[in-house]
């Protein structure tokens, strides 16, 4: 029944595109995200997607043709803010995310609400913060972006892996060692950064969040080595992500929320094989 | 290793550019499709409707992506039964069909929904709908169908917030110098 149900839903294009698309966006931040948890900055993901709701208010507001030319600058930068500089900041880390994240959602939904002419503001901010048929109603271009921006990161992420490696774990040590530590912070900001408002258009804030976070939690609680939590952690990433858009699909839930579940509980599963083998693989 | 680096990094810079203009000009169009159904945009029921693309209901539907690409029911003249799926696949798949008509024209379709109507008292013609909520409640899609043969409004249609089944072939007409798509129901049946 449900091999048939399947059969019958592949055969509609967009099905097949979000799930190409998704296993590549799953499989670029999970990439970045045992670094970004390493570095104590998990909650990165969920206020640049704010950041860039925010910014997408203004640009609505502005009636920009294209908005994404105030998107992607304004949450590269903040990107940028947070993380290259962020230790070096009188607000630090978390609070500093705490601050942008919500005073970028306050504002951008405030801007709205005084200034916006859309005839569904409800739906519009429901549609952008929860993403929950966004994945399911891409077009070809879209398609293709998601295809070469993910092969752009996974590129990134194999030429300097080193260097990543580095900077996550001993900023001092790196830069004793030679590493240019700042641009390569700077690096990784501009890769998140960009890779978050992608994939805010595509599936919603609230994924991107689970996507980066989710699978390097899960991969720690087994897995202690660099190498082998990433590894662990893309598996992890791609078969949540394909997994929950199936049962989305199959069942009629939100995608974004149901691939969350998915992640959820994966992570209490690989909690429980940590357990049972001390984390010692 | 400085020169490669920089030259990358630009290159991310210029393509997360590229990528955020591209990604916002299929948002709008997105939007453009989905404001337009979601408003639901009133066309013109009263007689004198140009058609340019419609057929009779339950015509067969000849060639075309969209009949290669979709699944029918099998062993009926329906060539798009949206009763049998899920509603995130029901919503994904109207949005689509709001997307791009032109690869739905003159398909059957059977589809359920709410039914909406908008009276326009200045023409004194109702435009009837049906609306699809994606799975979260929070967008709609709706498309404009007109029930084939004499059928008075309000009398013999449902009260409005109503679950109803409709059956028919989506056609292009024209109404003040702009195209409408809409479905022509040869049956409608209150749920």
């Amino acid at each position: 029944m449900i091999i048939e149900k399947l059969s019958l839903y592949f055969q509609f294009p967009f099905v097949r595109y979000a799930l190409i698309v998704g296993v590549l966006i799953s499989l670029s931040s999970s990439l970045l995200g045992v670094t970004l948890v390493l570095k104590r900055f998990s909650f990165i993901g969920d206020g640049l997607s704010h950041v860039a709701f925010g910014a997408i208010a203004i640009a609505t507001i502005l009636n920009l043709s294209n908005n994404m030319l105030l998107v992607v600058p304004v949450t590269v930068l903040c990107g940028i803010l947070l993380l290259a500089t962020g230790q070096h900041t009188k607000i630090k880390g978390d609070a500093a995310i705490a601050l942008l994240s919500v005073g970028s959602l306050a504002i951008g939904y405030l801007l709205l609400n005084l200034f916006s002419a859309s005839a569904n503001l409800a739906g519009d901010v429901c549609a952008t913060l929860f993403g929950s048929t966004a994945i399911l109603t891409l077009t070809m271009t879209e398609v293709w972006l998601c295809i070469g921006m993910s092969l752009v990161v996974i590129a990134v992420f194999l030429l300097f892996y080193r260097q990543i490696f580095a900077v996550t774990f001993d900023e001092t040590f790196a830069k004793a060692t030679g590493i240019k530590a700042n641009i390569y912070n700077l690096l990784i900001a501009v890769v998140i950064a960009v890779i978050i408002v992608l994939a805010m258009n595509l599936v919603g804030s609230l994924l991107i969040s689970a996507l980066v976070i989710c699978p390097a939690l899960s991969a720690m609680r087994v897995f202690k080595s660099f190498k082998s939590v990433t590894l662990c952690s893309v598996v992890i990433s791609v078969v949540c992500t394909a997994l929950g858009i199936l049962i989305a699909i199959l069942a009629g839930t939100p995608v974004g929320a149901t691939i969350v579940a998915v992640d959820i509980a994966t992570f209490g599963m690989f909690s429980i094989i940590g357990r049972l083998t001390g984390g010692r693989l | 290793m400085k020169k490669p680096f920089w030259s990358i990094l630009v290159l991310l810079l210029l393509i997360g550019l590229l990528g955020g203009c591209a990604t916002s000009e299929s948002a709008a169009e997105k939007s453009t499709a989905g404001d337009a159904a979601g408003e639901t945009v009133p066309g013109n029921t009263a007689a004198g409707d140009t058609v340019t693309g419609g057929t009779a209901a339950g015509d067969a539907a000849a060639g075309g992506a969209a009949a290669e690409n979709q699944p029918a029911a099998a062993g009926s003249a329906i060539d798009l039964d949206l009763t049998q799926l899920s509603s995130i696949m029901v919503y994904s798949e109207v949005f689509s069909m709001m997307e791009r008509p032109e690869e739905y024209m003159d398909k059957t379709i059977k589809m359920a929904g709410l039914y909406s109507c908008f009276y326009d008292e200045t023409t004194e013609s109702a435009y009837h709908f049906v609306i699809i909520e994606d799975a979260l409640a929070c967008c709609q899609q709706g498309i404009e169908f007109i029930w084939q043969g004499d059928h008075a409004y309000p009398q013999d249609y449902p009260e409005e917030g109503f679950m109803i089944e409709v059956v028919g072939a989506l056609q292009i007409y024209e109404e003040s110098d702009r195209e409408y798509y809409r479905l022509a129901a040869t049956e409608l049946t209150v749920k």
